[in-house]
């Protein structure tokens, strides 16, 4: 139990990130990004490619990660200033599944590297280092908690300070539109851009760090409902608030993971179920149903708590 | 070469009917409606309980049809109606939520494994030395023939056709002529599901029903609704005859004329692996949006 | 009046689908007066100020602003050549506060580019105190000082429309053109806005204004110009102008015409 309490903090944190990277594109710089998932699958597979077959350290592993999707954020944003806004969603939607279709039809060296398969086998940081010291699976991932929850809060620290600079000020006046920002002379689409290539890297980097915690990734993992679960974090949390978009997580996370205790609560304890209730419980339906309960949530909260749980903070000038 | 025209076209069918009623929906309250392909998953299913009750299949699709073109109306009512002031964006975020809830209230109902209809055995028929064709797929396109015609008669002849167009093209200016605004975005709604669940059933005559019908479609139907000019029905209908085509097209021949022209040493026949079939609409929309995202019928603005 | 005009537009022609917007227009705006461009729903003096800031291209014709060529030019770089607008609808950023909408509008942040934000901060810090002591200052003049926490999307219609103007002022533009200054403003508060707009000229600022209320052009303006159907049909003293009998008439040819975009 305690083992999967710390699985479940250590993919939240990574989750985490993925909210706070889509928190400064929607949030603060209005993108509907609905490729989100893109960033963290480049992010993984670069990784492990660097370090596997390149043989580099995994530390160049995950820059290289972080790189190369802050790259294909930039790639993204290029349309923006032609685009309408619905328009370059869905091509958003396209370009993620168009980089899923390449990873799944591409073999990389050998067919049990890339393709269907995924990668496995990928190394993870300084796991020698703790086998050596007769430290357990355990300690280890304890470990892995500890270096995502930094990251995790570094990546918060930075963020929330970026909004808060002139910079983050001219994405939130962008997210209302183009024409005030163009007309004080500000040059919206290399304001996008800097947006989605920080995104991008923010959520690279996310992937390279799942992806050296799995130790295994294949394209399953990076189907279009992901980035849909990460919007649910934003706007459940309060799109344009940091913490929103941390609070958001958690929640998310732990319904998205608590079906899977009610399951094994009901066999457990061969409760007298009701047919609805017995139906209710079997996994088959129970997993589908927590993904009805999370978009029921998300459009109960575009309906009537719009700003979300922690709604945007307004800075005070005020004397 | 018969097949690749005869795979065009029950793309092309069971396309444009899912994007018509994404454009029409679009044309009227201006926002990408992310839940629509969901319509078609939505109706395919909805034959199989009518079905099972004995109910003859054309008349089962029909009712599923009907069905879920109430859901559409519904659905307006109870969502989109109260969002017809917010922000653009929240409206495509609240219907990509819908559409998951939808398709995975599906999923919870019916279950992971795919369905059949039951038509029987019917044999196919040979047209000359050229291939064959299945009397359910003649059924496809013919189905999709009428149901545009009828369409298309119901734009252009009937007051109500007239008022769609009024208010599509200016809302306030439609409502300050009389015209009961609300009264025709539910018609469009109606009228937009309804061809959905069309086209999902033809999928689902074509292949097989499941839950992710409508979420498989998603890209190659919007890319149908924009390469036409969103907005435009017309323009649907031809954006999902290029997307359709391309698809068999683009599989079925043979690039390296194409490759040794362009200068690449090439050896024998160059194919594109069937795995990146699913990748051309994706790729066609790209190109759209960024040579002429206003789409072929659409005026620049 | 100066020799060399601040803003020099010359047979500027456009056309949407088939429907003419602007037949060949030219116009000199001369630096220090309110200079105001007036008439009927339809004849082009949107369409004219979105070509001089680059929202909209000409088909012909050419523009200059101080002495340089601006036609083709992106908005955003017209914009820092000193050339301030506002729109219509009073657009300004509505979920920020009012002193954040003022803060965006300053000119040359070095806060904006990401280099400067992490490496010189201090630097960055210090714009932003003179920055923000000189919105106060705006804020002040145009008697929103009050306001300084308040979302801009709740203010009033009036409010937004000095919001606009004081947006405007903050990046010290050489020429501001307002876009419907006073549409929808209550009397009392267009006549505050008037006297705002002289005594900033009396200071030195020069304006283009479109606007339809009458009373305000004649209170307000130094010099009009008439637009009609695309041309250019009258320029002069407000009160002479206004008088003349084909600028009486192509007002009342299309008392109640639509306005296109």
């Amino acid at each position: 139990m305690t083992e999967f309490l710390i699985y479940l903090a250590t993919t939240g944190g990574i989750a985490a990130m993925l909210a706070l990277s889509l928190n400064l594109q929607y949030g603060l710089a209005g993108l509907v990004n609905l490729g989100q998932i893109a960033f963290f699958m480049i992010g993984g597979y670069v990784s492990a490619i660097i370090v596997m077959l390149g043989g580099q350290t995994i530390a160049i592993g995950i820059l290289g990660g972080t790189v190369a999707a802050a790259l294909f954020g930039i790639l993204m944003a290029l349309p923006t200033a032609r685009l309408r806004q619905d328009y370059w969603a869905i091509s958003t939607l396209a370009a993620a599944e168009i980089v899923r279709l390449f990873f799944l039809n591409t073999a990389f060296g050998s067919p049990y590297f890339g393709q269907a398969f995924g990668i496995d086998g990928i190394p993870q940081p300084y796991r020698r280092a703790f086998t050596e010291a007769g430290l357990t699976t355990s300690n280890y991932n304890l470990f892995y908690l500890g270096l995502v929850l930094v990251s995790l809060l570094a990546i918060f620290l930075i963020l929330r300070w970026l909004a808060g600079t002139p910079f983050g000020r001219t994405l939130k006046a962008i997210r209302e539109g183009d024409h005030v920002p163009l007309a004080l002379g500000k040059k919206v689409s290399g304001f996008r851009l800097r947006a989605m290539a920080i995104g991008g890297a923010v959520g690279g980097f996310a992937g390279a760090l799942f992806a050296h915690y799995n130790a295994f990734i294949n394209p399953e993992y990076f189907v279009p409902i992901e980035t849909f679960i990460i919007w649910a974090m934003v706007i459940l949390g309060g799109a344009g608030n940091f913490l929103g978009a941390v609070v958001g997580t958690v929640i998310i996370t732990t319904i998205y993971n608590s079906t899977r205790f009610i399951a094994s609560f009901a066999s457990q304890r061969d409760l007298e179920l009701t047919p609805i209730i017995g139906f209710i419980f079997e996994p088959r339906v129970l997993g589908p149903l927590r993904m009805v309960l999370i978009g029921l949530m998300i459009l109960l909260v575009i309906l009537y708590l719009p700003r979300g749980l922690v709604p945007e903070r307004r800075r005070r000038y005020g004397r | 070469m018969l097949q690749v025209v005869i795979d065009g076209l029950i793309r092309t069918a069971e396309l444009s009917l899912i994007a018509v009623g994404l454009t029409m929906v679009y044309g009227i309250l201006r926002f990408g409606n992310f839940a629509h392909v969901e319509f078609a998953t939505l109706g395919s299913f909805l034959v199989l309980p009518l079905a099972a009750l004995g109910i003859a299949f054309p008349l089962a699709a029909l009712l599923a049809i009907v069905a879920t073109g109430l859901v559409g109306v519904l659905l307006d009512r109870a969502i989109f109606r109260r969002l017809r002031s917010a922000p653009p964006e929240m409206l495509m975020i609240a219907s990509f939520a819908l559409g998951i809830m939808i398709r995975e209230s599906v999923r919870a109902i019916w279950g992971p494994s795919p369905y059949l209809y039951q038509l029987g055995v019917l044999r196919p028929i040979r047209i000359g030395d050229f291939g064959r064709i299945t009397p359910i797929q003649i059924g496809i396109i013919v189905a999709a023939a009428v149901a545009i015609l009828v369409f298309h008669a119901l734009l252009s002849r009937t007051r109500l056709g007239t008022a769609m167009r009024a208010t599509a093209d200016n809302a306030p200016l439609a409502q300050a002529s009389g015209i009961n605004t609300e009264r025709i975005i539910a018609t469009v709604w109606l009228i937009g599901a309804g061809f959905g669940a069309l086209g999902g059933v033809l999928v689902g005559l074509n292949t097989q029903v499941k839950a992710d019908t409508g979420f498989a479609l998603i890209v190659e139907v919007f890319a149908a609704t924009i390469l036409g000019g969103i907005g435009n029905p017309y323009g649907a209908l031809l954006g999902a005859a290029i997307i359709g085509f391309a698809e068999s097209i683009s599989l079925a021949i043979n690039w390296s004329p194409l490759l040794t022209w362009l200068g690449f040493e090439v050896r024998g026949f160059v194919f594109i692996p069937t795995g990146y079939k699913t990748a051309i609409p994706f790729a066609i929309l790209i190109l759209t949006l960024l040579v002429r995202p206003q789409g072929i019928l659409g005026a620049r603005r | 009046m100066a020799a060399e005009p601040l803003l020099q537009v010359r047979d500027v022609a456009r056309r949407f689908g088939g429907i003419v917007a602007l037949d060949g227009v030219s116009l000199d705006v001369p630096a220090g007066i309110v200079f105001g461009l007036i008439g009927p729903n339809g004849s082009g003096k949107t369409t004219l100020l979105n070509i001089i800031t680059g929202f909209v291209r000409a088909d012909r014709g050419t523009v200059s602003f101080d002495g340089r060529p601006i036609r083709g030019l992106p908005s955003y770089r017209i914009a820092r050549l000193g050339l301030s607008r506002t729109f219509q609808s009073s657009r300004c950023p509505q979920r920020m506060t009012v002193m954040e909408n003022m803060l965006l509008a300053a000119a040359n942040q070095s806060g904006e580019s990401l280099g400067a934000a992490i490496l010189q901060f201090r630097r960055v810090r210090a714009e932003e105190r003179a920055n923000l002591e000189r919105a106060r200052e705006i804020l002040a003049t145009v008697n929103l000082a009050a306001k300084v926490d308040e979302l801009a999307g709740n203010l009033s219609g009036g409010q937004k429309k000095l919001l606009s103007l004081a947006q405007a002022l903050m990046s010290e533009p050489k020429l501001i053109l307002l876009d419907e200054p006073v549409a929808g403003v209550n009397p009392i508060l267009v006549q505050e806005i008037g006297s705002v707009i002289r005594s900033l000229c009396d200071a030195g600022r020069n304006f283009l204004i479109v606007e339809h209320n009458m009373s305000f052009i004649r209170a307000t303006c130094d010099r009009v110009a008439v637009l009609d159907t695309g041309r250019l049909i009258a320029e002069g003293e407000p009160d002479e102008v206004l008088a003349r009998e084909n600028v009486l008439r192509a007002y009342l040819a299309r008392p109640t015409a639509e306005a296109p975009a």
